[in-house]
C-alpha cells in the first residue's frame, strides 16, 4: 500500500519533471522530493549493502569486540551458516560474532553481518535457543529490515547517487558520515511489525535446519522474567517490544503450523559442553 | 564377552548416569509462577485432559520442556501447561530477583538458575550511548573474518548434532 503511493507519487513527479520546480505555487522542493521517492524505490544493489553492512559491522565491533574465544567464534559461525542455508539469501558472505559485553542483546546489519552479545549467549538453555536468536537475527538481514529503515530515516538527506558512491569509497568522510548513521539506527530500533515478523520467519528458519522450532519462545520467555530497567537489557528493551508480548504473538502464530517440529533436537548437551569450555577459557576484560 | 564390549557398556552406563545427573541438576534449577489462573492437562496438548487447576501467582517447578509446553509441579498437581502462562523466577513480573544472572558458571555444566552468580559488575556493557559514538573497528573486522564457516563445515556441524533438514513454508505475515 504504501509502495502503490510511492509509486504514484513518483508517477507524479515524472509528469511535473519536464517543468522548473518555480513553475509552480507550492512551496516545495520537487528535485529534493524525486530524489527521496527514488531512493526509496531503488534498490540498493547487494554490494553496496555488503559494503554498508561491513562499514556498520566495523562501528559495533569498535563500541563492543569479539569474545576472544576462537572455538566459541567457530561454532557460532558454523551454526549461523547452517541456518542462513536455510533461507532465500544462501549466497550472502554471513558473518557472525559473540561480542565481549554483558548486555543483553544482538543485532544484524545489513549485507548478513550478525552479532550477539556474550550476556545473552549466557542466558540460553540449549543450541536450539541459540539458533532461534540467531534465525531471528538471520530473517532481519533477509528481510532488508534495518536497510529499509535507514532508507526511511537515516539516509534521506544523502541523494541516491552519493549513498551509493560513497558506499564505494570506504574511508572518506562520506562514507562515515552514512555508516554512523546507519550504526545509529541500533541504538533507536527497528518497526515493532518488523520484529514480529523477524520471530515468525525465525522459527521457521530454525525448524527448517533441524531444531526444536521453540527455541526463540524459550529465550523470550527468559528475557520477560528479566527487569527492565537492569542496566543489561537497557537497550534491548528500549529497542524491542516487551518479550511477553513477543512469546504471546509468536506462540499463536505457530499454533497448528510449528508445534509438529517442536520435539526436533535441542543440542542441549553439545552446546553445554560448548559453554562448559568456553567459561573455563574465559578471562573478563575491565572496561 | 570381550574387553571391548565390557568397555563399551561401560561407556554407556557413564553416559547414562551422567544424562540422569545433567536432567536432575538442570530440573531442580528453574521455577516460575503462573502469570494466570491456568489449567493443568495430562499432555502436552491443547485437547489432553484437565488434571488440575492453579490459580495465578502459584509457584511451580518446571520439570521438562518440550515445544510450546512446559511439565510443572506445583502443589501435588504434575502436568503440562503453556510457556506463555508461566513467568520464570518466583518474584513478580519483571522483577526478577536480583538483576541479572549469569546462567552458566565456570566449572559447572548446567545453568544455575534460580542459584545463579549475579553478573560480574565493571565488565563492559552497551549502550545506545556507545553506539552513537562507536568508531569503527577494523582489526576486529579481520579477525570476524578468521571465523567464517563454509557450507560443508556448518554441514558438518549439524550432522554430529543428528540435525534433519526440513521443507517448511514461512508463516503468513499477518495474523
Ligand atoms: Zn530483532
Amino acid at each position: 500500500m504504501r509502495a502503490n503511493k510511492l509509486v504514484a507519487g513518483t508517477l507524479l513527479l515524472a509528469a511535473l519533471a519536464p517543468w522548473p520546480a518555480q513553475a509552480f505555487d507550492l512551496n516545495l522542493d520537487l528535485n529534493k522530493l524525486r530524489d527521496v521517492v527514488t531512493q526509496q524505490l531503488k534498490p540498493m544493489s547487494e554490494k553496496d549493502e555488503i559494503q554498508l553492512g561491513r562499514g556498520i559491522a566495523a562501528n559495533l565491533l569498535g563500541a563492543a569486540p569479539l569474545v576472544p574465544d576462537a572455538q566459541l567464534q567457530a561454532y557460532v559461525n558454523r551454526l549461523g551458516k547452517w541456518l542462513a542455508m536455510h533461507t532465500d539469501r544462501p549466497a550472502l558472505p554471513w558473518h557472525f560474532g559473540v561480542l565481549d559485553t554483558e548486555s543483553v542483546n544482538a543485532f544484524a546489519t545489513p549485507g548478513g553481518y550478525v552479532f550477539i552479545t556474550r550476556g545473552l549467549l549466557l542466558q540460553m538453555r540449549d543450541e536450539a535457543e541459540l539458533a532461534g536468536v540467531l534465525a531471528h537475527e538471520i530473517s532481519h538481514v533477509v528481510e532488508k529490515h534495518a536497510l529499509e529503515t535507514m532508507k526511511k530515516g537515516a539516509f534521506l538527506e544523502f541523494a541516491g547517487d552519493t549513498l551509493s558512491q560513497a558506499l564505494r569509497s570506504e574511508g572518506s568522510a562520506e562514507f562515515s558520515k552514512i555508516v554512523s548513521a546507519g550504526t545509529e539506527v541500533f541504538a533507536r530500533g527497528l518497526d515493532k511489525q518488523d520484529e514480529f515478523a523477524a520471530d515468525r520467519m525465525g522459527v521457521v528458519i530454525a525448524a527448517r535446519a533441524g531444531y526444536d522450532a521453540y527455541g526463540l519462545p524459550g529465550t523470550l520467555q527468559t528475557l520477560a522474567a528479566i527487569n527492565p530497567k537492569d542496566d543489561a537489557v537497557a537497550l534491548m528493551f528500549k529497542t524491542h517490544p516487551d518479550p511477553a508480548e513477543r512469546l504471546e504473538l509468536l506462540l499463536t502464530a505457530m499454533e497448528g503450523k510449528l508445534e509438529q517440529y517442536g520435539d526436533q533436537p535441542k543440542v542441549a548437551d553439545r552446546f553445554a559442553s560448548v559453554m562448559k569450555s568456553h567459561m573455563a577459557r574465559y578471562q573478563p576484560k575491565k572496561k | 564377552m570381550n574387553r571391548s564390549g565390557i568397555n563399551r557398556r561401560f561407556k554407556i552406563l557413564v553416559a547414562t548416569v551422567g544424562a540422569l545427573l545433567f536432567a536432575v541438576a538442570y530440573a531442580a534449577s528453574e521455577v516460575g509462577s503462573t502469570r494466570v489462573d491456568v489449567n493443568v492437562l495430562s499432555a502436552p496438548k491443547t485437547d489432553a485432559k484437565t488434571v488440575g487447576q492453579l490459580s495465578a501467582n502459584t509457584r511451580v517447578d518446571i520439570a521438562e520442556r518440550r515445544g510450546a509446553w512446559m511439565r510443572v509441579k506445583a502443589n501435588g498437581t504434575t502436568g503440562w501447561v503453556r510457556l506463555h502462562q508461566v513467568r520464570l523466577g518466583t518474584g513478580p513480573e519483571k522483577t526478577s530477583s536480583q538483576g541479572m544472572k549469569m546462567l552458566w558458571t565456570a566449572g559447572q555444566t548446567g545453568r544455575s538458575g534460580a542459584t545463579g552468580i549475579v553478573a560480574t559488575t565493571g565488565v563492559r556493557g552497551l549502550s545506545a550511548e556507545d553506539l552513537k559514538t562507536a568508531q569503527p573497528n577494523p582489526q576486529q573486522v579481520q579477525a570476524l573474518e578468521k571465523y567464517r564457516a563454509n557450507d560443508a563445515s556448518a554441514r558438518e556441524q549439524a550432522r554430529a548434532a543428528g540435525l534433519r533438514e526440513r521443507q517448511i513454508a514461512l508463516l503468513p505475515k499477518e495474523q
